[in-house]
């Protein structure tokens, strides 16, 4: 109904702008100018579609009729690649789908061999893994709200925000040596200890982190402009939202509290105080806000953690390189920053997996986009994009 | 997972009339129907407050193919989520498509679709979905091959070696003035003994 009342506007419009041109003596009638549809064609090389995504957007004066989406550009045959290496070989593909978190990628592909395999985690493990993978959302966070801001015109909170992500990316590379494609999270617990001093400089940073996120929040979600473009636009409700398979952030916006930390507790969380974020209009702004909330609690959990981690292993004992599970079934997932990120691995009792399925998030949101901004503007689309957040590492696997 | 496996699990509910769900080692709830169920049973999923498609999965098997689908439920007080399971023979790919209870099957049965070759009956779209419309084969099926793959060496040296001695000498010059980029090599590839082109020799 929306989609049609939009269009009457921009037809009004029109016809405003076809009794100027026909003032000016450039048209002789207004019957002559009719409103045509046109496909646009958005990428598959465009600086605001995060990465390499193709739609085709019909659009009928600025209102947005119907969008094609074509994806595909970035598929690496993970899955197929998954069958052809050993369990442990495999740990570093992940790291490639979703790039900005790969921290929780990790996570996910080793809990669910850990599954498969009756692998127990060491409690210092399971404590380092919420410390990193808290991070890690904190950081995928942070580089959403600086491309939402980007998007809408706010070009200086991208170097404030880029600036607190070097902070996390400092503290990686002092962990593993890795900035972005980690390898850290290992079948049965993490590579390596926390080196010395690594706990109190984390614990320094969101410190710092959580007196600075008011006026980040007051930097962008506060902006007026921001407010404006952002405010009302592709709302969602929770019906629609759970149809379209939404999961993580854009989920939580519309009231459904689906959070895979709390729905199928894994790891430490049982004993972290933490909310789960919810937000109940839907829209931009919703998808928007609750990322900078979402920091909030994840600095909340990793303090706790700072002051709960026991002494002890990092790894479980006894896990070789090439391993050979029983043949059997694994599922393992984590609530990533993007959403519910699965693996589904399947043994048939040799060295290597005999079918890994990936589960992204990204795909499942991107899904969503025709249903969520058909009818809305054009220039609005790229923001509603933007509030999905997804990373086509990850869509495309 | 053996039918063994699954009636050795105590933990189990009656979703609806005929309709039960069993706990599994390793993936949690577990609903395993025959293809032609597979529709009703959805629906009964769907009725029973599970709302939220996650994804669908193949599995290749020599013979038949098997479709796991995750479903969550936003409404229930406990037992939240159910793979549900089926499978369908290669010899006839077709199951009911989930699109009309779920939107969110679309995309999802599309890549099941595109890299198994499953044919998902009244799906509204089911176009390849990665891979361009174009292309030939089902490349997650485990007997899939084309010019492009190299696959890992897995201890096969041996065989590889006795595969190459085996060919025909003349074979060799031909197929590899056919293909104008592939390495020209038997022997070096059983030397390599870490990488081989699957088109040109490792072929059964």
């Amino acid at each position: 109904m929306s989609k049609l009342e939009e269009m009457k506007i921009s037809n009004h419009n029109l016809s405003e702008l076809e009794k100027d041109l026909a003032l000016n003596g450039e048209v002789e009638s207004t019957e002559d100018i009719v409103t045509e549809e046109l496909a646009i064609h958005f990428g598959p090389q465009h600086p605001s579609a995060h990465g390499v995504f193709h739609a085709i957007f019909h659009v009928k004066g600025e209102v947005v009729t119907k969008i094609e989406p074509d994806i595909g550009y970035l598929h690496r045959c993970f899955e197929k690649i998954a069958e052809n290496r050993t369990y442990t070989q495999f740990i570093p593909y992940t790291d490639r789908m979703d790039y900005v978190a790969s921290m929780t990628n990790n996570w996910a592909y080793c809990m669910a061999v850990e599954k498969l395999a009756g692998i127990e985690v060491p409690e210092r493990a399971e404590y380092i893994r919420v410390i990193v993978g808290e991070l890690q959302r904190i950081a995928s966070h942070l580089v959403f709200l600086s491309t939402a801001g980007s998007e809408a015109g706010a070009l200086t909170p991208f170097v404030y925000f880029f600036d607190e992500r070097e902070g996390i990316l400092t503290l990686y590379e002092k962990i593993c040596g890795a900035r972005l494609t980690y390898n850290y999270i290992r079948i049965g617990g993490v590579r390596a200890d926390a080196p010395e001093g690594w706990l109190d400089d984390t614990l320094a940073f969101v410190t710092r982190l959580k007196k600075r996120m008011y006026d980040y929040d007051r930097l962008v979600l506060g902006n007026y402009i921001f407010k404006k473009r952002f405010i009302g636009v592709a709302p969602f409700s929770a019906e629609q939202a759970l149809d379209w398979g939404l999961t993580g952030p854009p989920l939580r916006s519309t009231g459904v509290s689906y959070d895979v930390r709390r729905s199928d507790p894994y790891s430490v969380y049982p004993r972290l105080e933490f909310d789960v974020v919810v937000k109940y209009k839907g829209d931009n702004y919703d998808r928007a806000c609750i990322r900078s909330d979402e920091i909030k609690q994840s600095i909340r959990i990793i303090e706790q953690a700072i002051e709960q981690i026991p002494e002890g292993p990092v790894k479980a004992d006894g896990i070789a390189k090439v391993f050979k599970p029983a043949a059997g079934e694994g599922y393992g997932h984590v609530e990533s920053p993007k959403g519910d990120l699965g693996f589904y691995v399947v043994s048939d009792g040799t060295t290597k997996p005999y079918r890994v399925k990936i589960q992204g998030p990204s795909f499942g949101n991107l899904q969503a986009l025709p249903a969520m901004s058909e009818g809305t503007y054009i220039g609005d689309v790229v923001l509603t994009l933007g509030t999905l957040d997804p990373v086509f590492g990850e869509v495309d696997r | 997972m053996s039918d063994e496996n699954i009636m050795n699990q105590g933990n189990s509910e009656e979703i609806s009339a005929g309709i039960k769900i069993v706990e599994e080692k390793g993936i949690g709830y577990t609903l395993t129907v025959e293809r032609e169920d597979l529709f009703k049973a959805a629906s009964a999923l769907k009725e029973a407050g599970f709302d939220l498609f996650l994804f669908v999965s193949g599995i290749d098997y020599p013979e038949s193919i098997k479709l796991t689908y995750r479903v969550y439920s936003s409404k229930r007080q406990n037992k939240l989520a159910v793979m549900l399971k089926t499978e369908v023979p290669k010899s006839d790919p077709t199951v009911d498509s989930l699109v009309p209870l779920w939107s969110a099957a679309n995309w999802h049965e599309r890549e099941t679709y595109d890299l198994y070759g499953v044919i998902f009956k009244g799906h509204p779209d089911l176009r390849r979905i990665f891979l361009p419309q174009d292309w030939v084969g089902y490349p997650l099926r485990k007997d899939y091959s084309d010019d492009h793959m190299t696959v890992m060496d897995d201890g096969k040296k041996d065989k590889d070696k006795a595969a190459a001695k085996d060919k025909p000498a003349a074979a060799a010059p031909k197929e590899s003035a056919e293909k104008q980029d592939a390495p020209e090599q038997p022997s070096d590839i059983a030397d390599a003994n870490e990488v081989s082109t699957n088109g040109s020799d490792k072929n059964e």
